[in-house]
């Protein structure tokens, strides 16, 4: 120990700190991207984030428990030269293995109650009265939503309004893919043949990157998706003018349709 | 009897054969386990470049290395060549060339048989891996999900080749399931109750018996692709009563007991290793048995952990989410096992010990992060993004490759009688741990910054930090790359010029260490007598140093030969009919598959029928001298 200690006096820590001080402030632009799990922008990507956060650091104590008692076991009881310990004749420790036993199970049902709340929280359907319904398309490749209520249909961009449930009812035109947009929660895949149901909501008006994430064929790489949050009066001012556009039947949304229904 | 016995006594077959025609026909599983190695390494190298490729067109975004359409073969191929003709195989090797002798046993239970699965595994990786000429890979993904596995979505070949050549490999595998599970049940040595069984032959047997029951429902989903495919039917065609999660369902409950399939063994060899170099006896060896049965227990119940963003809704992702998480505990009564064997120990850090000390904390990380999957909401923002691609290679590489490392130089001395390099060894661990760590690591950084698998390229617009732990990870996979340069060059030159190993050069406490290196092709002169859990040490510590013979020399005081099985060249000709069976199916050739399958009957009737004399091989001198 004493080495180390002379170390740890001899260290001169302002100087360390305002390393550590440096290395941390431009750490940020390590683990930022724009469409990162860590900067969730609605409750649902919240509710993941704790449930990621709180597990990982009860794993992190683990792994420090776990690497700890590795650590002094590979140090401690290395051979050396002219060893003459007697290797311990030890076959097993009954205390010890209830031990071991007993505190991860502990553990694993702590998770476990957190998993099943904040999944029957996730899957409980928002009231559909007072939710925005969006039927989701997935196609080879992009991304086709319908808003039923509306009569509005949309390629590409989902448009949502701010701090409002949105109900999203999944399905595919051709093979599965998956419905991703990170910074609002996480996936529920679009699968033919199937309806599957998720719901997000935007806390903050903004544009949110979005991307299919389950492999669908050569286009995969490049099925992204735009999630537009507007502010409830824009959205509804949105809402109006593509009303407007679908109703004048331009020769452009007729060719849209077409295309879309050839798919 | 006599008739046999006069037959016997005629020279063995094997020295009248040419050296290829030796071990074309060879049914001795040391031999087979030695084809099994070579093989699957070679597999392992091709899967390694395609990974190398796969890190390449990563490096930086937007980039053209490969083209998508080749970048979805390259990931297709990697995954399914590292798990069914690499990783997979090269536990069944080390099984083949080590149980029997832990056991004390002569051969596996069906010689002829294992014969018959190494050359099903080598020729149906052989088809596989053909299809990369023969109009293309498969593209689909190791998962091949349907729809876009079926003809609408994937009119090529590519699909086929996978089709056909799992069904090959997979039969063979899942004789090796059969084979070891009657071997381990019926042919061990007096003495060796189940309960004094070294932990590899354990993990050997729960291994087997998920095998077992794993692979039939892959390959009954294989036949339905097939028919789908090739005859029109209509499984997973939705537009005709299909459904397309029964692949998934049925993958599942294949596939993840496959991952415990992959890690069991590793556990067994860990088990012996840092036994073996710690001087003690396994801490906790009830417990690690029932550990390892119930782990193969769960392995079955959580299938649909893979399936979380299915929609299936919160009570079934609920329940699996609870199984999922259950199999920690036994896993880390394992770990905590592991550490308090080496605990009160004499540590020797061999090469082979550095890799099973390695494998902890690596494999710790990858169960943590499994916990962390297992929780179904979190698992929807982890799901089908690097966050997955970063937990899977610290489990099937710093859990499965690192014990079939431990495993190599651990057991090489004993399969070719040479040590291996120490210094090489060493290089090549040290490298692979900063290489692996530094490949993989940031990956569950890309995960949670949005980047999904199996993208061939991702945007310049997923932000600098996505480009730069991209470019990290690609750097780490070379250095993991180099450090691969070593181990081979260490095979090369040992098999040259390796140091002599004697039998038993670790001072081993399994059966294994008890006969020279190489093991005599009889194994052991007399069946021994087993006195204890680690049956070698036992003999050295409280014996003579010397094995004990189950039963004393015949009556009337003449030693007898050995009788063994002989070899036969029908366990290689059915695999290869079915294999031309199987490019006829491929290419729609009705003829080719009758002239396969003519072949492959013929061959398993002439095998069934043909009277078999065995061959009597003379003993040279004793055991454990």
């Amino acid at each position: 120990m004493r080495p180390v200690g002379r170390l740890l006096s001899g260290l001169r820590w302002p100087a360390l700190l305002t390393v550590l001080a440096v290395a941390l402030s431009g750490c940020g632009s390590y683990f930022t991207s724009p469409a990162s799990v860590l900067a969730p922008a609605g409750p649902v990507a919240a509710r993941q984030l704790s449930l990621i956060q709180i597990s990982l650091y009860i794993m992190l104590g683990i792994f420090v428990i776990v690497i700890g008692l590795w650590g002094w076991a590979i140090i401690r009881y290395r051979a050396r030269r002219n060893d003459t310990r007697e290797v311990s004749r030890s076959t097993g420790d009954s205390r010890l293995e209830i031990l071991w036993t007993v505190v991860p199970l502990l553990i694993v049902i702590y998770l476990t109650v957190l998993t099943v709340q904040t999944e029957f929280y996730l899957t409980r359907e928002p009231n559909p009265a007072t939710s925005l319904q969006v039927s989701v398309t997935g196609h080879q490749f992009f991304w086709q939503f319908q808003y039923p209520g509306l009569g509005i249909s949309t390629v590409h961009n989902l448009y949502i309004p701010v701090g409002e449930k949105v109900n999203l009812t999944l399905t595919s035109a051709d093979v599965i893919h998956s419905f991703w947009v990170p910074e609002l929660g996480g996936k529920t895949d679009a699968i033919p043949g199937y309806h599957t149901y998720m719901w997000l909501e935007a806390s903050r008006a903004g544009s949110y990157f979005g991307e299919c994430a389950q492999f669908c064929g050569v286009g995969h790489y490049l099925m992204h998706m735009t999630v537009i949050a507007l502010p409830p009066a824009q959205f509804q001012a949105w809402v109006k003018s593509m009303q407007k556009k679908t109703s004048s039947s331009s020769a452009w949304a007729l060719e849209g349709t077409r295309l879309v229904a050839a798919r | 009897m006599a008739a046999i016995a006069e037959r016997v006594g005629a020279q063995p077959k094997a020295h009248a054969q040419g050296y290829l025609m030796s071990w074309l026909t060879t049914a001795d599983h040391k031999r087979i386990g030695i084809m099994y190695l070579l093989a699957s390494t070679l597999f392992f190298v091709v899967g390694g470049l395609e990974a190398l490729m796969i890190r390449i067109q990563l490096s930086h975004p937007g980039n053209t290395f490969v083209s998508p359409t080749l970048y979805d073969q390259l990931f297709t191929m990697h995954g399914t060549t590292m798990i069914f003709l690499a990783v997979m195989p090269l536990f069944i090797g080390f099984i083949n060339c080590i149980v029997p002798l832990q056991i004390g046993a002569r051969d596996v239970a069906f010689p002829r048989m294992n014969a018959l699965s190494l050359w099903l595994f080598v020729l149906g990786g052989i088809l596989l891996n053909s299809s990369w000429f023969l109009g293309g890979a498969p593209n689909a993904g190791w998962f091949n999900y349907a729809p876009i596995s079926l003809t609408p979505f994937n009119p090529g070949p590519g699909i086929d080749f996978y089709d056909i050549g799992l069904q090959l490999a997979g039969i063979g595998t899942l004789m090796t399931g059969i084979n070891f599970i009657a071997t381990i049940i019926n042919m061990r040595a007096p003495g060796m109750s189940l309960m004094r069984m070294p932990l590899f032959t354990w993990t050997t047997f729960v291994t087997s018996v998920l095998i077992l029951f794993a692979f039939p429902p892959f390959t009954v989903n294989l036949f339905l692709l097939m028919f789908d495919r090739l005859m029109g039917a209509n499984f997973f065609n939705i537009a005709k009563g299909g459904n397309v999660l029964l692949w998934q369902h049925l993958f599942w409950i294949f596939g993840h007991p496959e991952v415990y399939i992959l890690i069991l063994p590793a556990f067994g060899i860990i088990s012996e290793v840092i036994a073996t170099f710690s001087r003690k006896t396994l801490f906790g060896y009830d417990s690690m048995v029932l550990a390892t049965i119930a782990i193969g227990f769960l392995a079955f119940t959580v299938w649909v952990h893979h399936m979380f963003v299915d929609g299936f809704g919160p009570y079934v992702n609920s329940l699996f989410a609870i199984t999922t998480m259950a199999i920690a505990v036994p896993t880390g009564v394992k770990i905590f096992n592991w550490i308090f064997t080496m605990w009160g120990g004499k540590i020797k850090f061999t090469t082979a010990m550095l890799f099973a000390t390695g494998f902890i904390p690596l494999f710790v990380i990858g169960g943590i992060s499994g916990v962390m999957l297992a929780m179904a909401p979190a698992d929807f923002q982890y799901n089908d993004s690097y966050f997955v691609v970063a937990h899977l290679h610290y489990v099937l590489i710093g859990g499965s490759l690192m014990g079939v490392l431990a495993g190599a130089y651990y057991w090489f001395p004993k399969i070719t009688g040479r040590l291996l390099n120490e210094t090489l060894g060493k290089w090549h661990f040290w490298l692979l741990m900063i290489g692996f760590n530094v490949t993989f690591f940031p990956m569950h950084f890309l995960g949670l910054l949005g980047m999904p698998r199996r993208v061939a390229t991702y945007s310049a617009a997923l932000g600098p930090a996505v480009a730069f732990w991209n470019l990290v990870s690609t750097i780490g996979a070379f250095i993991l790359a180099i450090s691969f340069l070593f181990f081979f060059y260490n095979l090369f030159k040992t098999l040259r010029s390796g140091e002599r190993a004697g039998p038993d050069p670790w001072d081993g406490r399994a059966l294994e260490w008890a006969i020279s290196s190489p093991a005599p092709v009889y194994n052991f002169a007399q069946t021994p007598l087993i006195r204890g859990r680690d049956a070698w040490w036992v003999e050295k510590t409280e014996g003579d140093g010397r094995l004990r013979a189950a039963e004393a020399e015949s009556a009337d005081g003449q030693h007898h030969g050995i009788h063994m099985p002989s070899g036969s060249i029908y366990p290689f000709l059915i695999a290869l009919g079915l294999m031309i069976a199987g490019y006829g199916a491929i290419f729609g050739l009705l003829l080719l598959v009758a002239i396969g399958l003519v072949l492959a009957f013929f061959s398993i009737h002439r095998m069934i029928v043909a009277e078999d004399p065995g061959e009597i091989v003379e003993p040279v001198g004793g055991d454990g001298e």
